[in-house]
């Protein structure tokens, strides 16, 4: 085709593009994402019984604290991923942050607990199923951040899909906080960043094939 | 440059305000801009180069929302020409790369200069660390500035310079060895 008649028909019906378009179009995929894996949680491992109780006390707060901060962070990353040459400097560090911070507060805690103690307070009884869900609750919403990408431009796939990874893994994390029984900050700052984590790796790892374009 | 910039700019942001006359003008000028670039880049093998003109079009009007309003329009538009220039190396290659393989499997006694020598170099590059294979390739191979190296891998242009002789000097140091080996 020529490209005198390409251009012809690109520019058939031009639509205006509302401002911020981009970070619209990720929230539009984020959200819809989530909403899947709030159902998908629903229906597998469900709410927590008692939500109404614990929804008033510091550990429920302090995992939500964690995961929003996360999807923050990783959603700024993500921001700027989607466009072409975008960079992501400094902003790693809203990633690296809270999770030292919890690190710290987890060992802290751990180690204020009497030795007999520490091992139960920092694998609590749901240490394997925790980041694994994670990773399965980040799946709808990675999805939704791949559509979104379908309009976007990132020019690093590979890191572009590790950033959709971080996000929807801190997603996945934030939805899994309704069903999860643990309390204490040890188990926190290791399982749920290990399931953060994990679905960013799988994100790299998906990034150049599914953000390719 | 400047000039450049001012006006592709104008027209990009009427385009995204629904103007579809300046868009479509800005199309035009960008085609001519994208096919000195790929034509100076790929040789004068116009007809990939056509290829991805229009390739990079179709991006440029398919993900304009990744526009910021905020930022330079040629840097956007560079960094989407860029991508479409790797991802044609890219893709070149690896198709490439599965009908040479399947000539070595099936002719192994045929000794065919070429294909042996490509398949040596994609040898010796294997051993090497991951940086400098990238930038050796993206330099040697590919034909890319140093600055445009640094650019893609995120590195400086000191710090590429410095892969590419040490790349270089292990590579020749492999050769040396497989020809005493060979001895």
């Amino acid at each position: 085709m020529r490209t005198e008649v390409l251009i012809d028909q690109l520019t058939n019906s031009v639509v205006a593009i509302p401002r911020h378009a981009a970070a619209k179009r990720l929230c539009a995929g984020l959200g819809l994402g989530a909403l899947a894996a709030l159902a998908l949680l629903i229906a597998s491992l469900g709410v927590r019984p008692d939500i109404a109780e614990v929804s008033g006390t510091a550990p429920f707060w302090m995992k939500w604290a964690f995961t929003l901060s996360l999807g923050w962070s990783s959603f700024i990353i993500v921001k700027r991923l989607a466009r072409p040459g975008g960079r992501v400097g400094f902003a790693w560090w809203g990633l690296a942050a809270p999770i030292g911070v919890v690190a710290l507060m987890g060992f802290g805690e751990t180690m204020q607990a009497p030795a007999a103690l520490r091992e139960g307070m920092w694998l609590g009884r749901t240490a394997v199923q925790c980041p694994i869900a994670i990773l399965l609750l980040s799946v709808p919403v990675f999805l939704g951040l791949v559509w979104a990408f379908r309009r976007l431009a990132p020019t690093r796939l590979r890191l572009g899909g590790m950033a959709a990874g971080l996000l929807a893994g801190s997603a996945g994390a934030s939805i899994y906080v309704l069903t999860c029984p643990e309390h204490t900050v040890a188990f926190m700052a290791t399982w749920y960043t290990a399931g953060v984590l994990a679905a960013g790796l799988a994100g790299a790892l998906a990034g150049r094939r599914l953000l390719r374009w | 440059m400047k000039a450049t910039e001012g006006r592709l700019r104008f027209l990009m942001l009427q385009g995204l305000n629904g103007d579809a006359v300046a868009h479509r003008q800005l199309l035009a000028e960008l085609a001519g801009h994208l096919r000195g670039f790929y034509a100076r880049r790929l040789g004068g093998d116009s007809s990939d180069a056509e290829d991805l003109v229009q390739e990079t079009l179709i991006a440029v009007h398919t993900r304009r929302e990744s526009y910021d309003p905020s930022k330079p329009f040629t840097a956007w538009a560079f960094a989407m020409a860029r991508y479409k220039m790797i991802d044609h190396f890219r893709r070149r290659r690896m198709w490439a790369a599965v009908p040479i393989e399947g000539i070595e499997g099936l002719f192994a006694t045929d000794d065919s200069e070429g294909v042996t020598a490509t398949l040596d170099l994609e040898r010796l590059m294997a051993g090497l660390p991951a940086k400098q294979r990238e930038v050796l390739r993206s330099v040697k191979i590919e034909g890319l500035s140093v600055a445009e190296a640094a650019q893609r891998s995120g590195l400086s242009s000191a710090n590429v310079k410095v892969s590419i002789h040490r790349g270089i000097k292990k590579l020749m140091s492999r050769v040396r060895e497989a020809r005493s080996d060979a001895d």
